[in-house]
Parts: C-alpha cells; sequence; structure tokens
C-alpha cells in the first residue's frame, strides 16, 4: 500500500498528501486518486483540487467527510496503485520569442551570462509534464525547465499578458489572461489557454506532455489575426 | 435595473462556482455567502441564486418596473425618495423608483437580491463574476454606468408606494463581535513557539491592500523554524497564508485555488461573514480551537439557519 497522509483542511475538507514519494510518483498518485474520486464520490464534493503532491478534498456538508474518507482509504487498499498515466500525446505550443514583443530574455541572459539564443533553445528543446493547474484559470505549472535557465521569479509581479510563457525557478508556465505576474516571461503563445466556449476550457491538464515550437513573428501575428483555437 | 451612477465595486455573485478548482478556475462567489443567502431567503429566491455585491461607495440605481427585493449585509443606509430603505425586510417599490446609498453605518458588503433574480447566464455553473478572468456575472465585469440589466421575473403588486414588511430577520448573531476563531493550519507547526504565541495575544490589522481575493493583515512579524520551499498546493477562503516578510495573508472569495506559502491557520466557516464585513483599518484578535469545536460552531450554524429560513413568511 502506498504511505499517504490524511488530514483535516478544514470543517468539510480534506487534504491528502504522499510523504517518502518522489515528486514524479506522488503527482501520479494525485491524478490516480482525483480520478477515483470524480468516480466514486462526485456527488460529495464540492471541488477536488490536486497539486504537485497534494490532493484537496472539498466536500459539500461536513456529513459527507466520512463517506469520502471511505472512498480514499478504498482507493489506498486496492492494488496496483503504481501504474502510471500513459501520456503518450504531447501537446505543440507554439511559442514566438521575438524580442519585438516584450520579454525579459535580455535580462535573463545577463543573470545566466549567457546568449538570448542559448535560453531559448534551452527552453523548446524539453518535452515538460503538466504537474498541476491553479493560480489562474487554465494556468499550467509545467517541469523541470534546465538547470542552467532555472530563474528566480522577479522581487515583484508586473503587468503581464495572455498567452506569456514564463519561468520561474524550475518551473515554466503560460498565462491564460492579464494579470499581475512575477514569473521571468521568455516568450509569447497565440494559442488560448482557456476558453470557455469550449467543452473543456482549458487547453492543458494535469499530466499532459507539453513541447514548446519555436515560431517567427510573422507566423505569431498570422495566428494571433486567426484568433487561433 | 439601469445603474445611473456605479458603486466602487458592483457585481453579481452567488453561493460560489463549484467543481472547476481543478482548473485553476477559483470559487468565488459573495463575500459574505451568509448575507448572500439570506438576501436569497428573504425574497422567497433559492439559495443559489444571483445577487448583487456592493461595496461603499455604492451605486444609484433606477428600476422602471416594480421589485420586491431585500439588502442584507452591510448598513449603507439606503434610500428611495428620501424615506429609508431597512435592511433585512422583504420590499416592495413602484416601478419609476430610484435606489440611492447615502452613508456607511455598518460592514463593506451590501446585498441586493430581488424575487427571481437578473436575467444572466450561468458561466461553468455559476452566475459569479470572475473579476479576474472576466467572465460571469453581468459581461464578466463590474457594473458601469449606463448598465441596464433585465430582471428575470415581473412583480405585481401593483404597489403604489414603497411596501415594507413589518418583520425582519436579525441577523446579528451571526456578526458578533470578538475574536475571529481559527483551527490550526496545515503548516502551523512549522511556526516558532513565538510565533505561535503571537498569534494568539496580539491583534492584527486589515492593511489598505485588501480585496476580494485576500486581506494582508500586519501585528506582530511571525517567523517559522522550517525554510523549505513548499510546493504549491490547495487552498480555500479563510485560509491564513505566512509571507516571506513575515506578515499573514488572510484569503477571501476570490483567492486562488492553489497557493506556495505555508498555511498556518483555517478560520473557522462560522467566522467568514464577520470578517468580509471588516474592512482596512480594522483590527482583530484570533482565537485558536480544535477542529471538533469548529464542527460544532458549523453545526449550530445550520440549525439557526434553517430556524431562520422557516421563520420567514412565504410569499
Amino acid at each position: 500500500m502506498t504511505a499517504f497522509r490524511l488530514v483535516n483542511y478544514n470543517e468539510y475538507s480534506l487534504l491528502v498528501t504522499f510523504p517518502g514519494l518522489s515528486l514524479q510518483q506522488a503527482n501520479i498518485q494525485v491524478a490516480l486518486l482525483e480520478e477515483f474520486c470524480s468516480m466514486n464520490c462526485q456527488k460529495w464534493l464540492f471541488n477536488q483540487v490536486p497539486a504537485y503532491e497534494s490532493l484537496l478534498l472539498v466536500c459539500n456538508s461536513p456529513k459527507n467527510v466520512n463517506r469520502v474518507k471511505e472512498v480514499i482509504y478504498q482507493f489506498f487498499q486496492g492494488e496496483s496503485i503504481l501504474l502510471s498515466h500513459h501520456e503518450t500525446e504531447e501537446i505543440i505550443v507554439p511559442v514566438c520569442y521575438d524580442l519585438s514583443l516584450g520579454n525579459d530574455l535580455e535580462q535573463m541572459a545577463a543573470i545566466h551570462k549567457t546568449e538570448i539564443e542559448k535560453i531559448v533553445t534551452c527552453h523548446f528543446r524539453v518535452v515538460y509534464h503538466t504537474y498541476m493547474l491553479g493560480f489562474l484559470p487554465g494556468f499550467a505549472y509545467m517541469g523541470e525547465v534546465d538547470e542552467q535557465i532555472a530563474t528566480p521569479r522577479k522581487p515583484f509581479p508586473v503587468a503581464t499578458r495572455a498567452g506569456a510563457v514564463g519561468i520561474a525557478g524550475r518551473q515554466t508556465g503560460i498565462y491564460p489572461v492579464d494579470s499581475p505576474g512575477g514569473w521571468n516571461i521568455v516568450g509569447y503563445t497565440p494559442l488560448k489557454m482557456f476558453d470557455l466556449s469550449k467543452q473543456s476550457p482549458t487547453l492543458l491538464k494535469p499530466g499532459k506532455a507539453v513541447r514548446f515550437m519555436p515560431i517567427d513573428l510573422e507566423t505569431y501575428n498570422g495566428l494571433v489575426g486567426n484568433g487561433s483555437n | 435595473m439601469e445603474v445611473i451612477k456605479p458603486g466602487i465595486l458592483d457585481s453579481f455573485q452567488d453561493s460560489g462556482r463549484y467543481g472547476y478548482a481543478h482548473l485553476g478556475v477559483s470559487v468565488g462567489g459573495c463575500m459574505d455567502k451568509l448575507a448572500g443567502r439570506l438576501a436569497n431567503l428573504l425574497v422567497g429566491n433559492t439559495e443559489t441564486e444571483a445577487v448583487l455585491e456592493m461595496h461603499f461607495p455604492a451605486p444609484l440605481l433606477y428600476f422602471n418596473e416594480e421589485i420586491e427585493f431585500a439588502l442584507t449585509g452591510a448598513d449603507f443606509c439606503a434610500k428611495v425618495g428620501g424615506r429609508v430603505v431597512p435592511q433585512n425586510r422583504r420590499i416592495i417599490l413602484p416601478a419609476g423608483s430610484t435606489l440611492s446609498f447615502e452613508n456607511k453605518i455598518w460592514g463593506q458588503r451590501c446585498y441586493l437580491g430581488i424575487a427571481g433574480g437578473w436575467a444572466l447566464t450561468k458561466e461553468l455553473g455559476s452566475y459569479s463574476t470572475h473579476l479576474k478572468a472576466g467572465f460571469g456575472g453581468w459581461q464578466g465585469r463590474r457594473l458601469k454606468k449606463g448598465d441596464s440589466i433585465p430582471l428575470r421575473q415581473h412583480s405585481n403588486y401593483h404597489a403604489q408606494a414603497p411596501i415594507i414588511s413589518r418583520w425582519f430577520i436579525y441577523p446579528d448573531l451571526f456578526y458578533k463581535p470578538g475574536p475571529v476563531r481559527v483551527i490550526a493550519g496545515i503548516e502551523w507547526h512549522w511556526l516558532t513557539k513565538n510565533a505561535k504565541k503571537d498569534l494568539q495575544n496580539h491583534p492584527f490589522a486589515i492593511s489598505r491592500q485588501s480585496d476580494r481575493m485576500g486581506y494582508h493583515l500586519s501585528g506582530k512579524l511571525l517567523e517559522k523554524t522550517v525554510n523549505t520551499e513548499l510546493l504549491s498546493s490547495g487552498v480555500l477562503a479563510g485560509t491564513v497564508q505566512l509571507l516571506p516578510n513575515g506578515n499573514p495573508l488572510l484569503l477571501m472569495a476570490d483567492c486562488q485555488t492553489t497557493g506556495g506559502y505555508p498555511r498556518i491557520l483555517q478560520v473557522a466557516d462560522v467566522d467568514l461573514p464577520k470578517l468580509a464585513q471588516m474592512g482596512a483599518g480594522e483590527s482583530f484578535t484570533f482565537s485558536l480551537i480544535s477542529t471538533e469545536e469548529s464542527m460544532g460552531l458549523l453545526q449550530t450554524f445550520h440549525k439557526q439557519i434553517v430556524s431562520l429560513s422557516g421563520a420567514i413568511p412565504l410569499k
């Protein structure tokens, strides 16, 4: 049985964590438990908040906390739990790294004492794993960014546009809407990360593999002009 | 309903947007969910109907048709044609009435509930305005001058003058002054012994950078013993995080779904309405209670709401 910790978060919410598992393993467990709860106790839940290595379950009444607890115990009593989600499909996200769009590549190059091209290449040559969504509707936390270009957050949040692709530490993420933000912006995607007109309003979900594809300014402007996706 | 002059922040809210937190969509809804609920109960709506949340200065509103409504939460001294419109009652106004709010008597957020509600469309299962992402409520934004928001239902009392119910509800017991009750948060044990004491023995003030997302608090600076970085994890309204500068941040209705600062306290659910009615400059103290106690408080609260709603005369 996988080691887990279950604590009361408030009067009607439970937090499950996985001490002792690696981040990758814990993140898979979070996704599996979330799926199990969606199938077995959705009717007693207001929300599930899956994160890097924790799952917050918000019940719709304090009376249902014990019912949800039972379902969680059932999950951990089950066998073959460490099967991983096989995500073979990569989601391709086009990114324009052109300086004219206004990004932080020059400052980042100065911090890392390297060339802008090196930062760009390091960013797009990795296939990223989507760990969680949070912060803003559709904001995906992806990792791991190459250590050579890992950059701490800015000291203060600044106005950041929808579509901005940023780096914070070894994480990379995409701003789905205009927002103050502290991530270092490397480029912009013409894709909509959050779209209410779609059946599934977010482009990314935990577990998805993501590959950034560099595009030039002309292609970017064309895609933005078309209201791509 | 016509907005002649908007208030500082008027938005449609409801009991919250549930089921989308896994996509990063915040719960939102009324800051004071109790007042929102009571506004709906008073006019015979379901508890999940939209209400208008207003801050002070509040808007100037014109109704070209008769309305049946109630005001709950903060008291902004509402008036119609020079006559005071009391809180927490069912009221009928004749067509052509203008509703104004003269001054701030108590509280920070006033709620307007109208029988039948406004003709709004639910987005992701809720009427709440998601101010940051710009959807829900009325065109995904706060109200502005010239907005004309249709009502869903026509009122047929043919009132010639305002009709004010003689009965009223008295929700003051839910807003009792006194400490804000809290339970230990997930990372409570990260705090130093002194920080744990200081949290319980010293007042904390709500700073000016406070909004629907959260209240920045100032008081004794708090220290922690653990210095590892926390990986982002779920948070809820009522979660108190410890910022790197040693000040607490109390999350409110529009808070993010996840956060990376240690969660040192969780406000007892029954004390959230009281906090929603507090504003910048006000201070309070925390009182640490057990989870069992907070569950007991919530149970009593539910019973009180049930008996209160049973006491509201049917139409």
